[in-house]
């Protein structure tokens, strides 16, 4: 049987070459239109190193300070982290992080000087994302308590720096005050922001000065909640709101409001300051543009392979008065589509590779992460995910049913009698 | 020949449903792009009023208590603000620079943005006068040179002399807002929760946050070199930006040798120099998410066309294919070979017209339901039936182009040969 398919498949295609050809072409456009947008979508949103675990995050990126007449927002202050999300009981572990700091980084005596991206923030950090350190390892919970000057480079940064990667223990100076490189680990993509900096320190190490106009609610730091599952997330979030009632009572002028927070990651990459992203709209913007992409084809398709089969009338009344049923013409038909439809979906998901490998400058490069210093580099572990190929073979399905469906319906209940006339 | 052509389409109507509804579907995506590209580029195209090129950003921290370098300002006999204007003065000194500005929440192609309420009142009839938000920007007159503001006439050291305490210079569409009567300047204004006025110094074109944003209402407010010296803070310091603009004579490297020759002059007590930045840089930073995703429009635009070209050559192929014995007769019978081409283009416009009549329709319903987007420009007759417009000829050239290639078939046939398929 299989045989037979595909040898029927081999035969359509070289009956009519240039129908062929556009029918392949089509589908490939199709397909590597569709997987170009699920490709860029899975950076911004699967989990990766060091952001494995996005699916069981929870993210606080923004603080809102409220007071009647005006409000203030910014990231949270340290204060606030400490105070509202750290004595949480539900979450894993929870990390306070303030990212996007430019320091300027060099060694004692040494020429180089680097503007990098310096990250503050507390032992917890190095549990809810997932570094691989290639030498040393990260700052302690007593680091952090004692405010102990030792520092997590990246590997371009050590190298740059010292010409090697085996920098442990050797001095780094940060804005002029002296640090100690306690571990190095490999460049973090900007596609991975919330972990992404060139150099991590303990946020005990340098001064952050608090906004007294908000009662230093609102400052540099996002917190970052890792749940056991995604099944305590409204857990989490009571949990939070109850915290956060209980801080504003000590509050003397204003209140501290979430916007929504702690939010998924989803939710959290198309927040807008303190709205909250519109998760149905997103959903369904994308759900029209992949209709879009997969029905303009499909229409053509449709009208090319009703021509196809017009012409094989008589082979499939023939088929049909030696006893195959309608069903299992429809599935044949189907079945030799698919294949079709394969062909195409298989080159056009090689396109959309390729585009997203030459392109991801303009394909997935945002506002946010272009604002950072750090290369937006891809690597094979972010693209090349198990789910592409899934979605790249149910999107191949779904054009073959829209493309295929009404011919193939159409064609298996035609009259044996006008088939074999090929009326 | 029309009622020919509108015949053969009716004869051929199964074939020819399916390419009307993928050219009626195509049609309306087709105008809702176009329709988004034109906004963006019109926006685009239109005046920014101020002007980047030799404009750099100087980024200026201060050390903090850690350093060993650090001292309380007390220990230099100096405020933190003496310093700040210290490092200006030998920023303004260093060759080649026209103008350096001291500005907070005030620069294009960032977000930091301060809005402020302003009102009229009229204290004799205690009527409503018009009110608006408008952007607040502070600064000094040197950054109103830097960037080169202007009044309407093009002046931009009147506008930056003309700044002063309990003056603000408005923008011309804040002006509209306001003063909708006429001339603006020299007129009272009030802030919502202040009864003390202010004074319109002049007024200056409008502006924008970048290429891609739409016109805000803004007004620039005096910040005086005095205030910055008694009361600059270490938090305060984090949001104040210094710009500089280079002189005509400035070449590329200027931002590469200023850091080398600046770098010891400008580390001084607590502050010291972290970058300096060209505007170019940070205007390509800002505006990458929307040149973005002009550029996914446009690929959305290429996508639909080819569609409608592989759409049209697959079913014009098999149609004169079938039909070569009619094209056949009609040669025997003295058409000539642009007779039948035109008869086919014609069939194929024929139904570009009737899938875009539907489309029209559907698409103005969209507009009316403000689908597209309408905060940066108004949902018009003209950019509708312009957009519409567009979006026709496009679609026409597609599938002339795809009618094209299969009529090549026909019109190279002998009478005789072709006779024969009959």
């Amino acid at each position: 049987m299989n045989r037979v398919l595909i040898k029927q498949v081999l035969g359509t295609l070289r009956e009519n070459p240039l129908l062929s050809l556009i029918s392949i072409v089509g589908t490939a456009l199709a397909i590597a239109m569709i997987m170009a947008l699920v490709i860029a979508y899975e950076v911004k949103s699967a989990g990766y190193r060091p952001e494995t675990n996005r699916h069981r995050t929870l993210y606080v990126t923004r603080g809102n300070y409220v007071k009647p007449q005006s409000n203030s927002s910014s990231y949270n202050s340290f204060r606030l982290i400490k105070e509202v999300f750290y004595p949480l009981a539900t979450p894993q572990t929870v990390t306070a992080v303030s990212s996007g700091n430019e320091r300027l980084i060099s060694i004692p005596a040494g020429r180089n000087e680097y503007k990098a991206d310096v990250c503050y923030t507390d032992e917890r950090f190095w549990n809810v994302f997932e570094f691989r350190f290639l030498a040393g390892k990260p700052f302690t919970e007593e680091d952090v308590q004692s405010g102990i000057r030792k520092a997590v480079v990246n590997e371009s940064l050590a190298r740059g720096l010292y010409g090697t990667a085996e920098v442990v223990g050797k001095p780094v100076l940060v804005s002029f005050v002296e640090y100690t490189v306690c571990g190095v680990v490999p460049d973090v993509s900007t596609f991975a922001l919330s972990a992404y900096a060139e150099v991590w320190t303990p946020h005990t190490t340098t001064t952050f000065h608090p906004n007294m106009e908000t009662e230093d609610t609102t400052g540099n730091f996002c917190c970052y909640i890792l749940a056991r599952s995604r099944s305590d997330f409204t857990a989490i979030r009571e949990e939070a709101a109850r915290s956060v009632k209980q801080f504003n009572a000590n509050l003397r002028d204003g209140t501290y409001e979430l916007n929504g927070q702690p939010e998924t990651h989803f939710l959290s990459i198309y927040r807008q300051g303190n709205e909250q992203a519109n998760g149905r709209g997103i959903v369904l913007r994308y759900a029209i543009v992949l209709a879009i992409l997969l029905l303009v084809p499909a229409i053509n398709l449709s009208g090319m392979t009703l021509s196809r089969m017009k012409k094989r009338m008589p082979e499939i009344g023939i088929r049909k008065a030696f006893g195959a049923t309608s069903g299992r013409l429809l599935m044949q038909i189907l079945y030799e589509n698919l294949l079709l439809t394969l062909i195409g979906g298989a080159l056009g998901l090689a396109i959309s590779y390729l585009a997203v490998a030459f392109m991801s400058d303009w394909l997935l490069v945002t506002e946010t992460v272009s604002m950072r210093e750090g290369a937006a580099s891809l690597s094979a572990e972010m693209t090349v995910n198990p789910m592409v190929f899934i979605y790249a073979f149910l999107f191949c399905l779904a054009l073959n049913l829209l493309s295929a469906g009404i011919p193939a319906w159409r064609t298996s209940r035609a009259n044996i009698v006008h088939a074999i006339y090929g009326d | 020949m029309f009622t020919q052509i509108i015949k053969v389409i009716w004869s051929q109507r199964a074939g020819n449903a399916w390419i009307w509804a993928e050219i009626a579907l195509v049609s309306v995506c087709l105008w809702y792009i176009v329709d988004d590209l034109y906004t963006r580029i019109t926006l685009y195209a239109s005046p920014l009023g101020y002007d980047i090129t030799g404009v750099y950003a100087i980024d200026l921290r201060t050390i903090t208590p850690e350093n060993e370098q650090y001292r309380p300002q007390e220990e230099y006999g100096a405020s933190l603000g003496d310093d700040l204007l210290t490092i200006v003065s030998r920023i303004r000194a260093y060759p080649g620079v026209e103008a350096v500005g001291i500005s907070a929440a005030s620069l294009p192609y960032t977000y930091a943005r301060n809005y402020s309420h302003l009102r009229r009142v009229n204290y004799e009839t205690g009527d409503t006068l018009p009110s608006g938000t408008m952007r607040n920007y502070f600064a000094t007159p040197g950054y109103v040179n830097v960037f080169r503001y202007a009044t309407q006439e093009g002046a931009t050291d009147v506008l930056a002399g003309s700044l002063r305490p309990n003056y603000r210079i408005i923008t011309s569409d804040a002006a509209g807002k306001m003063f909708p009567e006429g001339d603006a300047t020299g007129k009272l204004m009030f802030y919502n929760d202040d009864s003390i006025g202010v004074y319109v110094a002049g007024v200056m074109n409008p502006i924008r946050f970048g290429d891609f944003d739409a016109y805000t209402p803004t007004y620039i407010r005096l910040l005086e070199e005095s205030v910055i010296a008694a009361e600059l803070n270490e938090f305060i310091f984090q949001g104040i930006d210094i710009t500089l603009r280079a002189g005509p004579g400035a070449d590329k490297d200027f931002a590469a040798n200023f850091r080398k020759e600046m770098q010891t002059q400008l580390r001084y007590h607590n502050i010291y120099m972290l970058n300096i930045r060209s505007f170019a840089d940070i205007r390509a930073r800002y505006i990458r998410g929307d040149v973005n995703e002009t550029k996914m429009y446009l690929a959305g635009v290429f996508f639909l066309l080819v569609n409608i070209f592989l759409g049209i050559v697959g079913t014009f192929f098999f149609r004169t294919e079938r039909r070569l014995g009619e094209m056949g007769l009609r040669i025997a019978l003295g058409s000539t070979a642009s007779n039948l081409r035109t008869l086919l283009i014609g069939e194929g416009l024929l139904i570009l017209l009737f899938a875009f009549i539907p489309a029209a329709v559907i698409s103005l319903n969209l507009g009316m339901q403000e689908v597209t987007d309408v905060e940066t420009m108004p949902f018009t007759a003209t950019r509708f039936f312009l957009c519409q417009g567009i979006a026709f000829v496009l679609t026409a050239l597609m599938i002339t182009a795809g009618v094209w290639f299969p009529s090549r078939k026909v019109i190279t046939l002998q009478p005789a040969e072709a006779l024969r398929y009959e």
